[in-house]
């Protein structure tokens, strides 16, 4: 069999002494990098690949990919303990991650997240090794107008990632909307909404904006109660490992987000973000009880923790396989690959099998490590929860202050941090969540370029979207999903998803 | 600052590594910072990361790079403009994309007269045209055969409109007489993933993007935007053959700030033209990033973009102005 030729090279690579150590530091960098708000896994893969030219370009590729997917084991963390995204692709972990903590379950949902992303990268990793070509051919056949109707899909979801008011979140993920509008236009080459200011001429940042909406947000909120009301990180810490009771809620949302992951991942622009707020927005869809969502629901650290990583292995697909980087990190790897010597491309597989097959063993190992990393780690990282509130503070807007100036190297990356923190603040002591404004912020950019893009191949004949099979799909779930409520009500049914709870509604 | 203290860090280790003597000189007395206006992961971030090395060697400092991508380079570029002219803030940039923003009205004045030229790195065509190897065309000439008898029919994908990019493509389809549609994409992984799946017919790409695929024979290079055959790129015919009336280079080079002592910039610019002549670094370069490597020093530099404002100013100002 040759599948399990190539295992064996893969595994006899990966498992020499120095490898092994090389596979080692990248994690465990992957990781710091992961927890460190900001700085993201692009940024520390460009500036460590220049000490990795004295290495093979095989060892080399085992440490970099070791620090990006060992980010997305890390990017829970902050997410989980201070409601700071460590990662763009740990945005969704704040909704019911953080507040999981504050009901002393953080080790639990530190926990959960920990084998979740094991789960789901060790899954992505699997499905590269049998299905890497004919998975890369699946994702050729998205083209603009697939993106278009995924995206409009994606907006349907809007409401799943709040708990109140559904008008509220529909304000929220208008503004989000209207975010997204600003910076260069790339099909007319015009900047829109910028107001002359420099920054804005690319767009908004995400990572600050998420900074800002949430955690310096949160700090805001938490400084304003007084001590006595205040019952953050108060409650006694309930177990570190999750029970029984939650892997059996967990196994639904782990096994849904792992496939969900994998394959949102394999498009361009994909990796861990999208993926994430996908596999929230399915499992409180398809949850008995979705009203306990955002409340400290297991499932919602569960799903998008493990498709956040399963996406970030699906990610390397479409470079291994075709030479096409979809997301900023593997820029820079193929970049790394490059300056290697190893041109990456279709005939990677074929000219270079030790390299492909080293990096898949190693990517097994490395993910056994950072569970055995990460699991001794969650005691550590409670003790955080037992500093003073009034410590801590300082302490978390410190480290939001340098996170958002190291992500782009902009000092203006802090002014808005510090600007969506207010307005997050404000917005949450009125009831409005920002979650859906997030996800409307990355998918209306999307859907705009795409939907532009379909109307210029297809000459404005809007008929382009109902043509192309994948696309029709979209187009009914979204339809089904948008019309199903109202049809539910006419019968005189109500749908738990869409109830609103009593006095927070207009 | 703690990023900076990383990549300090970093370079010290490297310094051991390479084993480097320091120079008993005024400059440089610290580590010099050179800003990428691009993301990681970018040509300009590639290539100086790959002459890494041997600069912190010939310089005997370490060097910091930062990318700060922000504002569509435009942060990044008036960072430097701005900064002290000691020699210790430099930029390392594609010379022919900052210039565009005069035109594009994004800088008033034009910014490259005043900066100081310290050493051109490469130079590359600026774009190059990419189809599928299955494609019913394999030539140029069987491209516009093949548009004529299908009018309206073929898409070309490629970077976001406006400026010299429009200009190009609209150049393109009067040499040929042809009538095709123009779908931007952000970056060059969207339009060379739409180009494999068929959602579009060719695409405006660039050496190093276009290579992996063209090398592995599921796509063709058939036209590159200059007036002769690129070094390294023989086999593609150039647009001057073609017939198409345009040649476009672009030049990535090293800048100081304003008004920089000639000493410094100097004592810099030898720095640059040593690590670049060094066997490894061209072999990295022009083999696997496909820049052709090229050193200019300040006053060849500043010729050099004379001649393109001359050549090109009209044309972008133009471009600009219908795209409006």
């Amino acid at each position: 069999m040759e599948f399990f030729s190539h295992a064996g090279m893969a595994f006899n690579f990966a498992v020499d002494p120095f490898n092994l150590l090389l596979c080692f530091v990248g994690v465990l960098i992957g990781t710091l990098v992961g927890v460190l708000p900001g700085l993201g896994p692009s940024a520390t893969i460009s500036m460590l690949f220049p000490i990795t030219l004295n290495l093979t370009s095989v060892q080399a590729i085992i440490m970099l990919s070791g620090i990006y997917y060992g980010s997305f084991y890390g990017g829970s963390t902050t997410s989980i303990l201070v409601n700071i995204p460590g990662e763009a692709s740990s945005i969704v972990t704040c909704l019911d991650g953080y507040q999981m903590a504050r009901k002393g379950r953080a080790g639990v949902a530190l926990g959960i997240s920990a084998f979740g992303s094991f789960i789901g990268g060790t899954f992505g990793i699997v499905m590269m090794m049998l299905l890497a070509p004919p998975l890369a051919k699946l994702a050729l056949k998205f083209g603009p107008p697939e993106f278009t109707t995924l995206a409009l899909l994606g907006l349907t979801m809007v409401t799943y990632l709040a708990r109140g008011s559904m008008v509220k979140s529909l304000v929220m993920a208008c503004v989000g909307l209207l975010l997204g509008f600003i910076g260069t236009d790339i099909v007319t080459g015009r900047e829109r909404y910028t107001l002359g200011i420099a920054t804005l001429g690319g767009g908004l940042d995400i990572i600050p904006m998420a900074m800002g909406l949430f955690g310096i947000s949160e700090v805001l909120l938490n400084i304003g109660e007084s001590s006595a009301t205040r019952d953050v990180f108060k409650t006694v810490l309930k177990g570190l490992l999750p029970t029984k009771r939650d892997w059996k809620d967990s196994a639904g949302p782990i096994s849904r987000g792992s496939i969900l992951g994998f394959f949102l991942g394999l498009l361009p622009g994909g990796g861990g973000m999208i993926a994430s707020f996908a596999s929230y927005a399915m499992e409180k869809r398809v949850a008995q009880h979705p009203e306990t969502f955002g409340a400290g629901d297991i499932r919602g650290v569960a799903g998008p923790e493990t498709a956040n990583n399963a996406g970030g292995q699906g990610a390397f697909v479409p470079l291994l396989t075709l030479g096409i980087p979809c997301n900023a990190a593997m820029a820079v790897l193929m970049g790394a690959l490059m300056i290697h010597g190893v041109s990456v491309g279709p005939r990677l597989m074929l000219e270079h099998p030790q390299l492909f097959w080293g990096v898949v063993g190693s990517m097994y190992i490395g993910n056994v490590m950072l569970l055995i990393l990460n699991l001794p780690l969650i005691r550590v990282w409670v003790k955080i929860l037992k500093i003073p509130y009034a410590l801590l503070a300082p302490i978390i807007f410190l480290v939001c202050l340098v996170g958002a100036y190291t992500g782009g190297n902009n000092i203006q990356d802090i002014y808005i941090m510090v600007i969506f923190g207010i307005v997050g603040c404000l917005l949450k002591k009125y009831g409005y969540e920002p979650a859906p404004l997030i996800l409307a912020f990355v998918l209306g950019p999307i859907m705009e370029l795409a939907f532009r893009q379909s109307l210029i191949i297809s000459n404005g004949s809007i008929s382009i979207f109902f043509m192309r099979p994948i696309s029709v799909v979209f187009v009914t779930v979204s339809l089904f999903l948008l019309l199903s409520p109202i049809f539910l009500a006419l019968s005189g049914k109500k749908r738990p998803g869409l109830l609103v709870k009593g006095g927070e509604d207009f | 600052m703690r990023n900076n203290k990383i990549i300090v860090a970093l370079n010290l280790f490297l310094l051991i590594g390479f084993g480097t003597t320091v120079f008993s000189q005024d400059f440089p007395t610290k580590p010099i910072r050179f800003i990428i206006p691009y993301s990681p992961g970018g040509g300009n971030d590639l290539l100086l990361r790959a002459i890494q090395a041997p600069l912190v060697k010939a310089l005997g400092k370490p060097i910091i790079i930062e990318n700060v991508p922000a504002g569509n380079t435009k942060v990044g570029t008036m960072r430097v403009f701005e900064a002290k002219p000691d020699g210790y803030t430099l930029l390392e940039t594609t010379d022919s994309t900052w210039i565009g923003y005069y035109y594009s009205k994004t800088f008033d004045f034009k910014l490259w007269e005043k900066m100081t030229p310290i050493g051109n790195l490469t130079h590359e065509p600026n774009a190059l045209i990419e189809i599928r190897a299955d494609a019913p065309y394999g030539t140029w000439g069987e491209l516009v055969k093949y548009a004529k008898e299908h009018p309206g029919k073929l898409t070309c994908g490629g970077p976001g409109s406006g400026g010299n990019m429009e200009q190009m493509f609209n150049e393109m389809m009067k040499a040929g007489g042809i009538n095709c549609r123009y779908v931007p994409f952000p970056g060059s992984g969207a339009s060379k993933t739409a180009l494999l799946g068929g959602h579009i017919d060719f695409r405006i790409g660039t050496a190093p993007d276009a290579t992996p695929t063209v090398k592995a024979g599921t796509t063709k290079a058939i036209a590159i935007s200059l007036d002769k055959r690129y070094e390294l790129m023989p086999d593609v015919p150039s647009f001057k053959e073609l017939g198409i009336n345009s040649v476009y280079v672009l030049t990535r080079a090293v800048w100081g700030p304003p008004n920089m002592p000639q000493k410094i910039a100097n004592i810099i610019s030898k720095a640059i033209e040593k690590s670049i002549k060094d066997p490894e670094v061209i072999k990295l370069v022009e083999g696997q990033l496909v820049f052709k490597l090229e050193f200019m020093d300040g006053p060849k530099m500043k010729q050099g973009l004379d001649w393109y404002d001359k050549t090109f100013g009209p044309g972008l100002a133009e471009a600009y102005k219908e795209s409006k």
